[in-house]
């Protein structure tokens, strides 16, 4: 394996407000333009691990980790200045909700120039252009001049994108990118996403909670719970041998065309999470006594890395049961 | 169309402007006949008889009935007659013209400087919280609403002046000790415009303790909406997307936060600069500078009812058009509503 893009080693956020953590202790490399998908329900920790990253957590959470290499630098140790210049080169960043991460009052050009100095903008505003159109924006120096209101949705996520692009990064950490557009405009998006990392030779970390979404684009993929890695892997495998009983629930809970909806695997009865066994354990179906006392480690079976003491009993105990299992304490 | 509708918009607003103006000189009208005070005893004098009074009464016209009254003095106003002061025994007008400039020199400065510096210091307070100066001003910022206007003053007064002398103890700069032309009755711009580097700095130092006076009452409240408003406006996400493009935090703050920030807070400037007419009052009476305040002091000592009715002119149509220029500045901060117009 070549030496990754970016390495994260024993990443943990706490927010000042809460008392738990957001993100416990997870580690995982990108590789050169591939894209690693982050995926998990709303609270596992996937975007506060993607703006960890990117240091943009600052003052609302404490962060730790052993190191965040990017690009062989740590990036913890980085000046406000080195954060700067790597936010403004190196790293392209697109967020949630479209409408919120635009200031509504300036044009969307001097937004995206912002960053750039007064000498460059011109070269740049030609760039952007470039760029806008590229990911599909009509008229796209109109558009540059236009307040972000004006914009739909969709089209003010397009212009998000280009912005992201314009300072040439390497790595595109997109959060949730599509999850407030609507269907159609969607799918555009990720197609778009994939065609432009392609094309541009970018690594991506894809935060998602629809692993339809990662499946289309993303290699490798990372499945979160609760601040923790439960099952990583190529994301082909991931979804179709999954190990991890989470895992499998998050599958089972899209839903399909052609096929009756499938009951999640949750148990009904309310346990409380101990802190010594799996973070699963108060909702998993499969749960033994051991899961509340001991925590399974991430280990290595075939091509994926899972945290579960019974992982290999996953499959089969699935294939016994269609639709619900109760549970077996 | 368009301009037709910018018209009829402008009429709109032009007809509600006139009706508060009406409405507060109606109100001002009816407070001034209510209350038992005789003017026409207190301008025919102590010593008067009562025929005198009553012949006094008479020339005033006040001896019509009220409505009567009323009618007159509204159409004495669409002249631009404010009758005479009894006091000074000048049309109203005249005196007004005199004494306003020399207000309006207090209320200029002390706004521009509490303007500048109250969004400056709430913006260092809420990008700085943690900073020393941050403490000192929210504790400061209190001290500066709770303290009276007079009482700051009088402090000023002792220190600057009495005890350490550098500065006048009270007045404005006076025109006789300089070979200065009147031109606006502001002291400064009067001083500049005739050239005279004397008179600009006994000018300068004339304004310092009153003006400083003034800044210190007010600037709390801007500080202390700037700091509060620019608070919820870092929080944004648009905020955290411009960090995420490697903008500079100076400039983030500046161009995104605060330009977002500033709508309420140039409200509540607007609304200030007409509370700075009334409030030069007490700062006028304690470094007895001669502007409209002194003026409308002494009116309202005397039961010298014209004056009164004339000032409250000039305090209601400068509030209402002060706060009609605020309401143009808002497209400037507010793209959106330059489309609606």
């Amino acid at each position: 394996m070549s030496t990754p893009l970016l390495s994260v080693k024993n990443l943990e956020v706490r927010y000042l407000s809460a008392t738990a953590k957001a993100v416990k202790g997870i580690s995982f490399e990108i590789q050169p333009a591939t894209c690693l998908a982050i995926v998990g329900e709303s609270g596992s920790g996937k975007s506060t691990t993607a703006l960890a990253i990117a240091r943009l957590l600052e003052n609302s959470a404490n962060t730790k980790a052993s190191e965040i290499l990017f690009e062989g630098k740590n990036i913890l140790n980085a000046s406000k200045k080195e954060l700067r210049k790597l936010r403004r080169e190196r790293i392209g960043i697109v967020f949630q909700d479209p409408i919120a991460s635009w200031n509504l009052s300036r044009k969307v050009g001097t937004q995206l120039l912002d960053a750039f100095d007064k000498s460059e903008r011109p070269e740049r505003r030609e760039k952007l252009i470039h760029f806008m159109e590229k990911v599909g924006i009509d008229k796209a120096a109109q558009v540059i001049d236009m307040y972000p209101y004006m914009l739909s949705g969709g089209m003010m996520q397009r212009a998000m994108i280009a912005g992201a692009l314009l300072g040439n990064p390497v790595l595109l950490i997109a959060d949730e990118p599509t999850s407030a557009l609507d269907v159609t405009v969607q799918a555009d998006l990720l197609h778009l996403l994939s065609e432009l990392r392609k094309e541009q030779g970018l690594a991506m970390l894809l935060v998602s909670h629809n692993l339809a979404v990662v499946s289309q684009i993303a290699e490798r993929t990372v499945v979160m719970y609760s601040g923790e890695i439960v099952e990583e892997g190529p994301t082909s495998t991931l979804i179709n041998s999954s190990k991890h009983p989470y895992t499998v629930n998050l599958i089972r809970s899209m839903p399909a065309m052609d096929q009756p909806r499938k009951v999640n695997l949750y148990t009904n009865e309310v346990r409380n999470a101990s802190s010594e066994g799996c973070v699963y354990a108060n909702r998993c179906p499969l749960v033994i006594p051991i899961c509340n006392s001991q925590k399974p480690e991430l280990q290595l079976i075939g091509e994926t890395n899972v945290a579960c003491h019974r992982h290999s009993e996953v499959k089969k105990l699935l294939e016994v049961s269609n639709g619900s299992i109760t549970s077996d304490s | 169309m368009n301009k037709f509708k910018r018209i009829r918009k402008f009429a709109q607003r032009f007809s509600w402007m006139l009706l508060v103006v009406w409405a507060s000189l109606t109100l001002t009208f009816i407070l001034s006949r209510v209350i038992p005070a005789d003017p026409a005893r207190l301008a025919a004098g102590l010593q008067a008889g009562p025929e005198q009074v009553l012949e006094v009464r008479k020339a005033l016209g006040l001896d019509k009935p009220l409505i009567v009254q009323y009618f007159t003095y509204l159409k004495d106003i669409l002249r631009l007659d404010l009758g005479d002061s009894i006091q000074t025994r000048q049309p109203v007008l005249d005196d007004i013209l005199r004494y306003l400039p020399v207000t309006l020199e207090l209320v200029f400065l002390s706004f521009f400087i509490y303007a500048i510096l109250g969004v400056l210091f709430g913006v260092l307070w809420a990008r700085f919280p943690r900073n020393i100066f941050s403490k000192f001003l929210s504790f400061s910022s209190i001290l500066g609403v709770a303290m009276p206007v007079f009482w700051v003053g009088l402090l000023l007064q002792l220190i600057f002046a009495a005890k350490l002398q550098w500065l006048p103890l009270a007045g404005s700069l006076q025109y006789q000790d300089f070979d200065i032309t009147r031109y606006t009755g502001m002291g400064i711009l009067d001083s500049i415009l005739s050239w005279n580097s004397e008179a600009l700095r006994a000018a300068v130092l004339a304004v310092i303790l009153p003006v400083t006076t003034l800044v210190l009452s007010q600037i709390a409240i801007a500080t202390r909406l700037t700091k509060s408003t620019l608070e919820v406006e870092l929080r944004q996400h648009y905020v955290r997307t411009a960090r995420a493009r490697g903008v500079a935090e100076w400039k983030i703050t500046i161009f995104d936060a605060l330009r977002n920030a500033l709508n309420p807070v140039v409200t509540m400037l607007g609304l200030q600069f007409g509370w700075l007419f009334g409030g030069t009052i007490l700062v006028e009476v304690v470094f007895s500078w001669p502007g409209l305040g002194l003026y409308s002091f002494n009116a309202f000592r005397t039961f010298d009812y014209n004056p009164i009715l004339a000032i409250t002119l000039v305090v209601t149509v400068t509030f209402v058009v002060v706060n009609e220029l605020v309401a143009l500045l808002y497209p400037l901060l507010d793209p959106k509503l330059r489309e609606r117009k």
